[in-house]
């Protein structure tokens, strides 16, 4: 494969574009077009937008978890997917904003095909495709993910939230994870420029996390 | 930041209304194992710890009643469990020059106005906690 994260193909026709998009949320409507079935070889993961003139931007898309069904059932158990903001949220997202002086913070809920935010500074947007979030890179660890400069990271460097708007350049995503051990999304903070985090910061944001995963599920992980 | 093994652990009463920094700070001091922390949300909360247990070390929100003050006296009185040499820091929203006169006579090592970040209470706390860590007999 090229190392152009841009390949210039023929224009897909509108069903055939339609198909490729289905084709990354695993409901292929076309499954027998010789196109799709080339670029989805040639391609594998990598998820595609196409642009003008068949523009075809390289972007890793979020993986889907091996147990996403269980994953999405244990997140739909919480009955939170929906709901109205809640102070309890709001705060946290506020507070981790303020004290890493970041633009954007967000509690990040990743449903079968969407991003949703139960909480939001700095973000009109109240969810985002699964497909181009960053949340969704995050549920197959524990660990903090953390993306210094979305520019510099293969991952990310295409994503449309990196070259529009909200023009990500630094990522971090503490993990929630469920009691089931499943992961439902993350506390992340975003800034539009680069940025690193100590180890004492990365305390305090796993320290908010937790404080997150207690008002979602507290009672549950208190039984 | 974690005290060599050889330390005596530093013992720290956490006093600070406001849910969320008061957690974080806490869940963040046992995580690093800065310190031996233990936490209340108010003074009147705090007073069964105040009888029962000796700390090294306070960082106590004054409030607008001053029983920050007040609770401050009392170390330096000798009438919590505490050293009256314990090292203390307070938070809060507003200074005047009486108030850090009263608060230099005192002893009081540190004060941080509000608003300020959870990172700089914590280095505070390892701040307090550096000088009073002695190594313990073998």
């Amino acid at each position: 494969m090229a190392s152009s994260p841009f390949h210039v193909l023929p224009p897909l026709a509108p069903r055939q574009a339609l198909a490729l998009r289905h084709f990354r949320g695993r409901r292929l409507a076309d499954p027998e077009s010789a196109r799709i079935a080339r670029l989805r070889h040639a391609c594998e993961d990598m998820s595609f937008f196409a642009g003008p003139l068949g523009i075809i931007h390289r972007m890793k898309a979020a993986p889907i978890p091996e147990h996403d069904q269980q994953r999405l059932q244990a997140l739909r158990d919480l009955l939170i997917l929906d709901t109205p903001a809640e102070e309890r949220f709001d705060k946290i997202v506020a507070f981790a904003a303020g004290e890493f002086d970041m633009p954007i913070a967000l509690i990040s809920l990743v449903d079968e095909n969407r991003q949703w935010f139960k909480a939001k500074v700095g973000l009109a947007a109240c969810e985002t495709s699964r497909d181009i979030s960053f949340c969704g890179h995050a549920l197959e660890s524990s660990d903090v993910l953390i993306v210094p400069d979305t520019h510099e990271d293969e991952r990310f460097k295409d994503n449309p939230l990196v070259t529009g708007a909200p023009l990500i350049r630094f990522y971090a995503g503490a993990p929630l994870v469920l009691p089931s051990g499943h992961v439902a999304g993350t506390l992340c903070l975003i800034d539009q420029r680069p940025r690193s985090l100590d180890p004492l910061d990365l305390s305090i944001l796993c320290a908010l996390r937790d404080l997150v995963l207690d008002e979602l599920v507290g009672e549950h992980r208190g039984a | 930041m974690a005290p060599d093994r050889n330390t005596k652990r530093f013992s720290l009463l956490l006093v600070e209304p406001y849910s969320v920094v008061r957690s974080t700070v806490t869940s963040v001091a046992r995580s690093l194992d800065m310190v031996d922390i233990q936490d209340a949300p108010s003074i009147e909360a705090a007073a069964p710890l105040l009888s029962s247990r000796a700390f090294d070390g306070f960082v106590i929100a004054l409030g607008d009643d001053r029983a920050g003050l007040e609770l401050i006296n009392r170390i330096r009185n000798g009438s919590t469990a505490s050293p009256t040499t314990a090292v203390v820091a307070i938070t809060t929203e507003r200074m005047d020059p009486d108030s850090i006169a009263a608060l230099k006579k005192l002893d009081v090592k540190r004060v941080l106005l509000k608003p300020f970040k959870v990172k700089t209470i914590l280095e505070t706390i390892a701040a307090l906690a550096q000088p009073a860590r002695h190594t313990e007999p073998s």
